[in-house]
């Protein structure tokens, strides 16, 4: 095989400098009519986002993974690598645990861990072109399916599978299929919740970049079993690569007759178009997108009827996220027993994570359910960068909560999540360090519940509200006794009083890090002071006397004007005049590191 | 109004199809004059306070003219553990404004986003379009210089 | 029928209906807000949650289908408490001093007047006070304290629109308002705008009502739970000690309506089950206790005009017209009460009157309205009639769900709030509506001259294709029309009564009564506009003083002080209730007229008045405009009147919704002109001499003006006229 270059282009790469990167070797390429030497294929996000921009090497059966790149440096690796086979040793990646460098992509440790049947084919696809696809068995299962398998075939294969949605709350998906297999109706719709909104959640995003294919093969699978007409992709308009791609993508596979009418010479007619969101957090609620495409204010309704029965323009409907969808081209090809061999008891298959936050290798993971916590940040991730002190990891989103070190043992699947006070969700896991604040993450997250609920129900609207005015009391030392037991109070309530899944999982990120950091909440409400010195009003800033370099760097830059001092001799900040905006603290160079932070504040 | 014509027409007058024609009119005038959201509500035969409603619902409408650069901090969970509420902060008060709004002279607006997915390179910033991931304190004043 | 069980009870339900419903109909209390009969649920409010079996989560029951076997609780402690907490959160967005307040039982004698207060801090000073869903729910549900932190909105009383206020600070977002307005009324004017905790219920950038279109039907202030909407009339009347069931005589429909009465003075009127207008809701109470009202009969001696008892009127009356007998016209307003009409005619029997005539548009081929009758595919094509200011509850009705949606067309030279919701408008020029009706039927090919597009007729012959067609139209807005007969002609006069006086037949048209130089005396019941000369005697039989020199004022009660019946629309007789006594010395109409007759030696009883030759209002053709009069006049009758007074004129809030006392003016013609908005004008034609104030606008096509007005005086739809600024005071 030919020698390949590929380059990993999906939004983080991009926004990390991939574009150079690909004009620096296509530029090159044509100046030294290289194009018989080796190709360039952009495909999208490779997983380990720590090592963007990033170039694979596919040289001689191996993937030569380089990490961190320069436009200047492609030059290099097409002159050594590509022509000559001696491998840069410096641009191999680094791993910060073992502390050794790896040349080949799949003796990474991060990657050796993971079991990648989803995004696996990302790094070999480029996603402009439906053939790159098919040449790894792409839409054989769309063949498959039509040839050999009726619409109940189909469904019952899906349920043997064990598949459970990967959007949320983990419905049985052949199930879900089944329910609306069965409900009466000419008109049918099949969903695509691509409305990624969990923030710190990306693993939609970098499968719809990197292999869209895979999500419409499962999207038309689907539509065959239930025996819908019409699919519909909701993506959010803030992926705009993911939509360029999908549209393409779209393109090509009605190009090749797996779209619109007779699909390959069958009778099955299927139509998918793409809906874009417009920003809206609880659109990612199925009521809620579905009102939200008949072009409505997506404000979830009142279930029943389930989406099932009545969903989109009142015909049965089935949803299912982007990762859910990905998934079922795969059991289809390699059989129920191949997935439900994967995975534990009642969680079968692998899922993705977003691990971001404060860890080392941050990016995206596959991994099997069943996987423990400190298997995924440790081994996978690669622990806490700056030798900091793990505190806390956040599952789920807004809707989920936060699991302390005491339960990193736990092996991950739906029940063990809710069981730890968390949820799946969509599979965001944000790491969290010493440096976190958890009265403050949990009003982060309450903050953002509020401004995306909908505005019906009160419990919601009213409810987080009141929460979110206590955790701005205590995070600002206005704290006061009874407070922790009253946000449990209310937030047991909110949970129970409210309509959709948004307000019901709410308070979820308050309701866990009570149970686990009780003690943070003490500190802030008893003795005003902050632990993880980030809340504003409880720190304040001081300059070690003993480390001042005398620098002046501080004082130039303070926007207050609060620091004082002789040059060469030492500073002092004046706490009435400070605004606390932490200026000082990442200015001040690193071989002082006079700034310090300290909590209850100086008054 | 033309341009709003276009735009309808290109999504057949379709009234189900009115947040993508908002989205459509928004990418034209970087924005939702009141004008074009009346003549939609005409022709489409939708009440202007249903538009209206649609426009305040979604975060990603704008009813006010932005300025000739946008600034858009994410706030997304793994930006804001690694300190995008401070850069947040640093913006309001070196354009002296709040998120959604757009500076006197029309230079400059400040947005916030919940999540751009680009999680492993935050905290982001998205100056006119570009993503600049691991941003920081020190980079506002940089970018701001580079307005001319 | 399948079976629930609620509370250990089991019940039979039908498929198809909520928890709630069957709990409802079996007397089982569940607390709700944001429910209402008339909406589809909202399931917002999260009070009438239940518990059901099998279920983790409590279920809101407005939603909740019931399904065969299910088992459902109302009544736990966790729904009780989950009650309260929702409540608790409502009121901490709703000044709530008053609710949880220990002295709550005392507070009436500390604090007095404080009821204008401008600002609602408390129930005490909220207008709904003791009328309000809130405090019965509070009651209901047991809350004596609010834990929670208050916070006021600090929203603006929007307070500048005609007819009903609106403090937003006391919304609770139940959302009926919104449901009312974009599901019943088709109006759309409120919906919810922003999200979170930023959530209000409002227009389109926070415009007025009036800016953004609204019809002030006022369906939104009725199933307001709080004081957020309040009627601006009756706000501090107090609430209502009875209502009485009666008929609007302020249009042809007769809603039925509730007077809702305090002592002996009208605080409002509501609809009585069903949608009314704006007339009806708001027109009614203000109308019958107007300030300018005359309760007293009146005799004018010498210059001056007198108070006097009826027995002295009486006898003034019975000597004029015994004195001018034959020589006396009796110009009648349709808007009495039928017993009044017949002793109008029996009164003109017996002084051998020939000169009888009504304030009315008529058409002879009127026929009662059959609703009943309209079924299968249907095509509504409406010419000239904005059926949204002059008969919304009719439109409802035609555009309420039906299997197969109305197609709905309009043909009109004029923009109205209307045009915006039909299906297709069709915009010809001024006069060529016929035109336009003849190129839609053509079977072969036609040359358009209409200005209306070809593209646009085809659209209009393609939504006629295999419909029922029926023309909707008010006789007096259009002339001449004429099509095929499988169209089905529904005229739509605007005033009560009509049928009636079809059935009874008048003497000549309005006109030519004022006209007509041998009347020396003439009895009005209502009024006239405007009088073309000096008569010897005039009496005016009236609620409000006319705008000319009368000699006698026989004060009448208005159709919510008598009994009687009216007919409608549809043929039906409708009852008129009296809801309040007649104020001062007024008195009803047939009592004034029997008491004449009864001076003149005629028995009034059993003696069906004769029938007299129908006769319509002379149409003139339309001519073309010319140098001297380049303006074409665009004449609508005026709905929005009562006995001839213009509503407008009697109260602002018409005026400012409505300005039916103004001539309406393109704007491009304004400017030609250099008229300005509000500047007085003239407009004189060939038989018609007109002052008011211009307003400007650009509903009216260009080089014509618009003008309400009610048949009686000689303003002919499209005549040539010319427009002048009215000459400066000397």
């Amino acid at each position: 095989m030919k020698p390949a270059l590929i380059i990993s282009a999906g939004t983080c790469g991009l926004a990390r400098g991939a574009e150079a990167l690909i004009k620096a070797a296509k530029d090159y390429q044509r100046k030294r009519r290289l194009h018989r030497e080796f190709e360039i294929k952009i495909t999208g996000c490779h997983g380990l986002c720590e090592a963007e921009p990033n170039i694979l090497v596919h040289f001689n059966g191996k993937f030569i993974f380089y990490q961190k790149l320069k436009p200047e440096n492609v030059k290099d690796i097409i002159e050594k690598t590509i022509l000559k086979g001696t491998i840069i040793k410096e641009f191999l990646w680094f791993d910060s645990e073992t502390r050794k460098r790896y040349v080949d992509i799949d003796e990474i440790p991060f990657y050796q861990k993971q079991k990648r049947i989803l995004l696996g084919h990302n790094v070999l696809i480029e996603p402009k072109y439906i053939k790159d696809y098919m040449k790894f068995g792409g839409y054989s299962a769309v063949g498959k399916v039509l040839k050999k398998y009726r619409p109940l075939d189909v469904i019952n294969i899906i349920k043997k599978s064990g598949l459970r949605g990967r959007g949320g709350a983990g419905f049985p998906t052949g199930k879900k299929w089944e329910l609306c297999q069965k409900a009466k109706s000419s008109e049918k719709y099949v969903v695509c919740n691509a409305d990624e909104g969990d923030p710190g959640a990306y693993m939609d995003r970098s499968l719809l970049e990197g292999n869209s294919h895979s999500v419409i093969e499962g999207i038309i699978i689907g539509a065959y079993a239930i025996g819908a007409q019409e699919g519909i992709i909701y993506v959010r308009n803030e992926y705009p690569l993911a939509i360029r791609n999908l549209g393409i993508a779209l393109k090509q596979a009605h190009n090749k007759g797996f779209l619109g009418k007779n699909i390959l010479k069958s009778k099955f007619n299927f139509e998918i178009t793409v809906v874009r969101g417009a920003g809206a957090f609880v659109c990612g609620e199925e009521t809620a997108l579905l009102t939200s495409i008949e072009g409505r204010v997506g404000r979830p309704k009142p279930r029943p009827p389930y989406p099932t029965e009545s969903g989109l323009w009142g015909k049965p409907t089935n949803i299912n996220n982007v990762e859910t969808w990905a998934n079922i081209p795969q059991i289809i090809s390699k059989g129920a027993e191949w997935f439900s061999g994967i995975g534990t008891k009642r969680s079968k298959g692998t899922k993705i994570f977003s691990l971001v936050g404060k860890i080392n290798n941050t990016g995206l993971v596959e991994v099997p359910m069943g996987i423990t916590l400190r298997e995924i940040i440790d081994e996978i991730g690669g622990g806490i960068p700056g030798g900091k002190e793990f505190k806390a990891v956040q599952t789920g989103g807004p809707s989920g909560g936060c699991i302390p070190k005491s339960l990193l043992d736990l092996p991950i699947d739906y029940e063990s999540l809710t069981k730890a006070g968390s949820m799946m969700g969509s599979g965001g896991m944000i790491v969290m360090d010493e440096d976190t604040c958890m009265v403050d993450i949990a009003r982060y997250f309450l903050d953002f519940s509020l401004h995306e609920s909908c505005g019906k129900c009160p419990s919601c609207r009213l409810g987080t509200k009141q929460m979110v005015e206590i955790l701005d009391r205590i995070t600002e030392g206005e704290g006061k006794e009874g407070d922790i037991e009253f946000l449990e109070n209310i937030g047991k309530n909110v949970k129970l009083a409210s309509l959709c899944g948004l307000g019901q999982t709410a308070a979820n990120p308050v309701l866990t890090t009570i149970k686990y950091f009780r003690d943070e909440y003490l500190a802030h409400i008893k003795e005003k002071r902050c632990p993880a010195l980030v809340c504003k009003s409880l720190i304040s800033y001081v300059i070690d006397s003993e480390l001042c370099g005398g620098c002046t760097i501080c004082a130039k830059n303070c926007p207050s004007d609060a620091i004082t001092g002789e040059p060469k001799g030492i500073y002092t900040i004046d706490q009435k005049k400070c605004t606390k905006c932490g200026i000082c603290f990442t200015i001040c160079p690193s071989k002082f590191k006079a700034v310090k932070k300290v909590s209850p504040p100086i008054k | 109004m033309k341009r709003v014509e276009n735009v309808l027409r290109e999504h057949r007058y379709q009234r189900s199809h009115i947040i993508q024609i908002l989205q459509d009119i928004q990418v034209e005038f970087n924005y939702l004059p009141k004008e074009a959201l009346e003549y939609v509500s005409q022709r489409l035969k939708i009440p202007l306070s249903k538009i209206y409603s649609i426009a305040t619902f979604y975060a990603g409408f704008s009813l006010n003219p932005r300025g000739k650069h946008l600034c858009t901090v994410c706030m997304g969970t793994a930006c804001y553990v690694r300190g995008a509420a401070a850069i947040l902060n640093e913006f309001e008060r070196k354009l002296n404004i709040k998120p959604g709004a757009t500076t006197k002279e029309m230079n400059y607006s400040l947005e916030t986003v919940n999540c751009l997915g680009c999680c492993a390179i935050g905290p982001i910033v998205v100056y006119d379009g570009k993503y600049i991931g691991e941003f920081k304190l020190k980079d506002i004043g940089r970018i701001l210089k580079g307005r001319a | 029928m399948i079976k629930i069980t609620i509370n250990k009870k089991e019940i039979l339900a039908k498929r198809g209906e909520t928890v709630l419903e069957v709990a409802q109909r079996q007397g089982i209390y569940i607390p709700t807000l944001c429910y209402h009969k008339d909406l589809v649920p909202y399931g917002g409010c999260r009070l009438c949650i239940v518990e059901v079996k099998g279920w983790s989560v409590p279920v809101a029951s407005c939603t909740l289908p019931v399904q065969d076997g299910m088992v459902v609780k109302t009544d736990t402690p966790r729904l009780k408490k989950l009650r309260r907490f929702s409540l608790q959160l409502i009121l901490s967005e709703h000044p709530h001093a008053c609710l949880i307040c220990d002295k709550e039982e005392e507070c009436v004698q500390y604090q007095e007047c404080i009821a204008k207060s401008a600002v609602t801090f408390g129930c005490k000073f909220c207008a709904r006070n003791g009328d309000c869903e809130l405090q019965e729910l509070v009651e209901k549900l047991g809350i004596k304290e609010i834990p929670f932190e208050f916070s006021y909105r600090n929203l603006e009383i929007e307070k500048f629109d005609p007819f009903f206020e609106r403090d937003y600070n006391l919304c609770v977002l139940c959302g009926r308002c919104v449901r009312m307005c974009q599901e019943v009324r088709g109006a759309g004017i409120l919906d919810f705008q922003h999200r979170g905790p930023e959530t209000l219920v409002g227009t389109a950038y926070n415009l007025s009502h009036l800016e953004a279109g609204c019809q002030f039907c006022g369906a939104c202030v009725d199933v307001c739970p709080t004081g957020a909407l309040r009627d601006r009339y009756s706000k501090w009347l107090g609430s209502p000690q009875r209502s009485v069931k009666t008929t609007c005589a302020l249009c042809n429909i007769g809603c039925s309506i509730n007077i809702n009465v305090r002592a002996n003075t009208v605080v409002s009127s509501t609809p009585d089950n069903n949608q009314i207008c704006v007339r009806g809701r708001f027109g009614i109470a203000p109308l019958v206790h107007h300030p300018k009202r005359i309760i007293s009969p009146m005799l004018r001696k010498g210059e001056r005009l007198v108070e006097v008892e009826w027995e002295e009127a009486f006898d003034f009356v019975c000597s004029k017209v015994v004195e001018h007998k034959g020589k006396t016209g009796i110009l009648f307003s349709p808007q009495l009460t039928i017993e009044a009409i017949n002793s109008v005619y029996g009164l003109a029997d017996h002084l051998k009157c020939e000169k009888l005539a009504t304030t009315s548009a008529l058409e002879t081929n009127l026929k009662p309205l059959d609703l009943k009758g309209f079924r299968g595919n249907l095509v509504f094509v409406i010419v000239n009639t904005d059926m949204i200011s002059d008969f919304s509850p009719l439109l409802l009705k035609l555009r309420s769900p039906q299997k197969i949606k109305p197609v709905f067309i309009v043909i009109d030279a004029v923009d109205s709030k209307l045009t915006q919701i039909v299906d297709l408008w069709l915009r010809p020029e001024l006069g060529k509506e016929v035109d336009v009706l003849k190129l839609l039927f053509a079977q072969k090919k036609m040359k358009n001259t209409t200005a209306v597009s070809t593209r646009d007729i085809k659209l209009g012959k393609d939504l006629l294709k295999k419909k029922n067609i029926y023309l909707l139209y008010n006789p007096y807005n259009i002339e001449n029309i004429t099509v095929p007969k499988y169209v089905k002609k529904i005229p739509l006069t605007a005033k009560i009564n009509t049928l009636k006086i079809i059935d009874m037949g008048v003497d000549s048209p309005t006109m030519d009564l004022l006209q007509d130089k041998n009347i020396d005396c003439l009895y009005l019941l209502g009024t006239a506009p405007k009088l073309n000369w000096k008569y010897k005697t005039i009496i005016v039989q009236d609620c409000f003083p006319p705008q000319f020199r009368f000699d006698l004022f026989l004060p009448t009660a208005t159709f919510a002080e008598v009994n009687g019946s009216v007919v409608n629309i549809e043929g039906k007789i409708k009852r008129i209730r009296k809801a309040i006594e007649p104020l001062g010395k007024s008195k009803s109409d047939d009592w004034i007229i029997a008491q004449i007759s009864k001076r003149l030696n005629h028995n009034t009883k059993n003696r069906k008045p004769k029938k007299r030759k129908t006769i319509i209002s002379a149409i003139a053709k339309t001519k073309k405009v010319s140098e001297k009069y380049p303006i074409h006049l665009i004449v609508r009758e005026n709905g929005y009147s009562y006995r001839g007074h213009r509503l407008a004129t009697l109260m602002k809030g018409f005026e400012r919704l409505r300005g039916d006392n103004c001539v309406w003016l393109n704007n491009r013609t304004a400017k030609k002109s250099k008229i300005k908005d509000g500047a007085e004008i003239k407009i004189i034609g060939r038989t018609l001499n007109l002052v008011m104030p211009a307003r400007v606008t650009e509903d009216v096509p260009e080089n014509s003006v618009l003008v309400y007005y009610h048949p009686s005086m000689g303003a002919v739809n499209s005549q040539p006229v010319r427009i002048t600024k009215k000459d400066k005071q000397r």
